[in-house]
């Protein structure tokens, strides 16, 4: 409970008193944000946490009277002006006043632990001057306790809740009188944690600000990865904090591994080593991953999907574009001492990762063939996003042809991408941080597809066992699993009450409806029982329309017709037990008539075309040395801080395995 | 005593200017358009992802007109760079060809423009942008309507026949593209009438009684 009168009286009096008598400078945003000068509140929880030396920009967007030029302006912490360039820029988003600038000061760092006042004095041209202040925490790290972390692996299932977990845990394992038969692999994680994930801006995160708070220990925008909130339309320079990956390579000389099944340039990999205000600026990203991470975060390893950012826009199938390229600013490059890139749809990106020592792979076949030797390692497997697991195992099995209707029926599963991506790291005597995404958890989530995205997560699981084997190896490996938010509310409602002859032919049945797909099928408490699906020795289910089946649920779902069989409809594949028999046979030929023909209906209660991210907590699990430390229910910015603990300054405690 | 609080920081915040913390999100709602978007999306991609197979014959091409499929274009497999246009291709450019594929289904798309795919998929640009699930072969074709008018939203196989370009150009919404389709019609042809559009409608839908 927080109680604002007297402060906020103060400060709408000033603003009384700029507007009519003095006619100040205004401060109209003071970054790093803060809750001291946004709303006067010096009281905990501070925004913006930092480690001791991790560099971040001081920035602030200034406005002058009327008629008046902004003429300097200087940053102040606790007290003392900084010494250090500040540049001065236009503001260019719509809405400000006229002569607005944005003051910057670059790579600031601060090594006293606490919380501190960052104050800026602006200076027009009639000699007034004006002074705003907030605050920012340098966190306290304590003293040495024991031996150190020197690996992190970061396990990031994208969207995935609790139910995502158990979901994967019932189709993998199974349940039988009321026990699971068997655990997930991030089951037997010895520390589990409870993660709050909401955005600077939002209660309801998206992946960027989602996987920079565990990349930077701060809160960023929705589309917004690395870097803090500002006045200008260019997405690239945005006050900026170091990631972890750029501290530990420039403190430590650690690598950086980033895996993914998504395209490279997604939100959520990009956030672990590139810093913009869009997460979508595609082009530029993927350059940066050479420009800046090869050099800034030593990134040795690059994995997933995204091959069209990395092909000259002459190539078929090159996505590179000026739209979505970047050039940073003088000041900035100068200040982080980085590239400052330049537009170049032409640029031939794979080319010039091999130059810099990168060998390349295009299939699961040349992964395998070249982690050993390799000492970079790039994979790009797919155009954009890889298909999913769901997709490739039936690939594999020659069951369907998804894989190579997009043209890559080679692509490897996630577990092979983790087993190449710790071969490679491993061999940097210093350590490595390896960021390894479960993307389309998500991706599958926000389509209601619930096999596809099972299939996902029992895909993360299995690379969950492979970091967990490492780490089991190497025991100075921190290994955490979490995600960046939930994704489509979903859980799990029960399972079907008919086999899946008749859930099929229910489907096809016209206007089956709420009575023939719900009233008839959906079985809840008792009527569930215990689903169980039969797993091939490729570790994946042989169908996922078993008799019976589990049924999920969407709390944050758009519309959508349910008929709860797996897609693409079962009648091509060989797998099914009851393929060519009655009423299989007589599927319409109309593709367009099978997806609404059972006509179930379910109204969804958010608009838009897919189920969208929700704000539940998530759970965290964590293995290794320095787990201990995850246990409990906090910020997801905490992570970041508890990480770096382990690493900086070590861990006595150990957990045993459960 | 928190209302009244609240009610204070409001204030407050408006007699300084706002600090523009949500300067990059939006904050408008969903538009009409986007709303009846989502209502007619529905799984439809994943439902018929296997829809390739259940493709009826194409009547006979007229002459002078050359069948294509979508796998001419590139052959099989991708190679481990970009994608290579096959001889059979480039020696049609310029050339009126007929191709069957699936409307892509675009949260934005552009006006006069329609996206070809071997399957039906759909992108959501808002919340994806061009981290999206398309296949390679994607051809776009550009239909000779009204400047400014969008293409209609349009399921089930279609039978196109146009002039095929070949080359890379950048395209106004930030793609580029390799192999363009320029119909002399502005109607999109079924496969076939036993293949119509069947998209639901509300009186579809099941129907609540209403209380006496």
């Amino acid at each position: 409970m927080k109680f604002k009168i007297h402060v906020l009286s103060l400060v709408a009096l000033s603003g009384l008193l700029a507007s009519s008598a003095f006619a100040a400078p205004k401060v109209s945003r003071l970054t790093p944000p803060s809750a001291l000068f946004t709303y006067g509140d010096a009281k905990p929880p501070i925004i913006s946490r930092f480690l001791p030396g991790q560099r971040f920009d001081l920035q602030a967007t200034i406005s002058p009277d009327a008629g008046a030029l902004i003429v300097g302006a200087q940053f102040i912490v606790d007290g003392a002006r900084l010494d250090g360039a500040v540049t001065l820029a236009v503001a260019d988003v719509a809405g400000l006043p006229a002569n607005t600038y944005i003051a910057t000061q670059r790579a600031y760092s601060n090594s006293t632990p606490g919380i501190h006042t960052l104050s800026i004095t602006v200076t027009d041209n009639k000699g007034v001057s004006t002074l705003a202040t907030g605050n920012f925490e340098i966190v306290d790290l304590g003293t040495a306790t024991g031996a150190k972390v020197k690996n992190i692996i970061f396990m990031l299932g994208d969207g995935m809740g609790i139910a995502h977990r158990t979901a994967a845990r019932i189709v993998l394992n199974g349940v039988s009188q009321g026990k699971a038969l068997a655990p997930l692999a991030m089951d037997t994680f010895p520390v589990t944690g409870l993660i709050q994930t909401s955005s600077l801006n939002s209660i309801i995160t998206d992946s960027a600000p989602g996987a920079s708070c565990y990349s930077t220990g701060n809160k960023n925008n929705n589309n917004q990865e690395g870097v803090f909130p500002d006045d200008t339309v260019d997405a690239f320079d945005n006050p900026r904090t170091e990631y972890l990956g750029e501290y530990l390579a420039r403190t430590q000389g650690k690598s950086l591994g980033i895996v993914t099944t998504a395209d490279v340039f997604d939100a959520t990999p990009a956030a672990w080593a590139v810093h913009t205000a869009n997460r979508g600026a595609g082009t530029g990203i993927a350059d940066q991953y050479l420009d800046e991470a090869t050099k800034s975060s030593n990134l040795t390893v690059l994995l997933g999907g995204g091959r069209k950012w990395f092909l000259p826009s002459s190539t078929a199938g090159s996505a590179r574009a000026n739209s979505s390229d970047y050039v940073l600013p003088a000041e900035l490059a100068k200040g982080w001492g980085v590239a400052a890139g330049k537009l170049d749809p032409t640029r031939d990106l794979i080319s010039e990762f091999e130059t810099s020592g990168f060998s390349y792979a295009a299939t699961n076949t040349q992964l395998s063939a070249k982690a050993a030797s390799a000492t970079k390692l790039l994979g790009l497997f797919a155009l954009s996003n890889m298909n999913v697991a769901l997709d490739k195992i039936d690939g594999r099995r020659g069951s369907t042809k998804i894989v190579s209707d997009f043209g890559f029926p080679d692509q490897p599963m996630l577990d092979e991408m983790t087993d190449a991506a710790l071969t490679v790291l491993a061999k940097n005597s210093n350590g490595f941080v390896l960021l390894v995404e479960g993307a389309s958890i998500d991706k599958q989530a926000h389509n209601m597809d619930s096999d596809r995205w099972i299939l996902e997560t029992i895909e993360f699981d299995r690379a969950i066992a492979r970091a967990k084997a490492f780490a089991a190896a190497n025991p100075d490996t921190l290994v955490i699993i979490s995600a960046d938010h939930e994704c489509a509310g979903v859980n799990i409602i029960g399972a079907s009450t008919v086999n899946a002859t008749s859930l099929a032919q229910r489907a096809i049945t016209p206007d089956s409806g709420v009575v023939g797909l719900r009233d008839q099928v959906v079985g809840t408490y008792d009527l569930a029982g215990f689903p169980v699906y039969g797993i091939m020795p490729d570790g994946y289910p042989a169908t996922t329309n078993p008799d019976r089946k589990l049924l999920i649920g969407y709390a944050a779902n758009s519309d959508r017709y349910e008929n709860w069989i797996s897609n693409p409809q079962p009648l091509q594949d060989s797998q099914q037990p009851f393929n060519g028999t009655a009423p299989l046979n007589s599927y319409p030929a109309d593709p367009t008539k099978r997806d609404v023909v059972g006509n179930y209906f379910i109204a969804g209660q958010v608009p838009g075309s897919s189920a969208v991210h929700t704000a539940s907590d998530i759970p965290l699990s964590a293995y290794g040395r320095g787990a201990a430390a995850f246990t409990g229910a906090y910020d997801n910015t905490t992570v970041f801080f508890k990480m770096a603990s382990g690493v900086l300054v070590g861990t006595s405690t150990t957990v045993a395995e459960r | 005593m928190r209302l009244v609080s609240l009610l204070l920081v409001a204030l407050a915040l408006a007699s300084i200017g706002l600090p523009r913390l949500f300067a990059h999100t939006r904050q408008t709602p969903p538009t009409p358009a986007e709303i009846a978007w989502s209502r007619a999306t529905m799984k439809w991609d994943q439902l018929n992802r296997d829809a390739r197979n259940f493709l009826p014959p194409r009547p006979p091409a007229p002459a002078g007109v050359t069948d294509l499929e979508f796998t001419d274009f590139y052959g099989a497999v991708i190679g481990d760079r970009g994608l290579e246009l096959t001889a059979k291709v480039r020696a049609l450019a310029g050339q009126p060809v007929r191709l069957v594929g699936f409307m892509v289904r675009q949260a934005l798309p552009t006006p006069g423009v329609l996206l070809l795919a071997p399957q039906p998929v759909q992108v959501d640009e808002v919340e994806y942008g061009a981290c999206d699930d398309l296949p390679p072969q994607i051809v776009r074709v550009f239909l000779p309507l009204p400047a400014g008018t969008q293409v209609p939203l349009t399921p089930g196989p279609l039978l196109i026949t146009g002039t095929l370009e070949v080359g890379q150009q950048s395209e106004p919404d930030g793609r580029n593209s390799f192999l363009r389709l320029r119909p002399s019609t502005t109607a999109l042809t079924p496969l076939s009438a036993a293949h119509a559009e069947t998209t639901p409608t509300a009186s579809a839908r099941p129907k609540i009684s209403s209380q006496p």
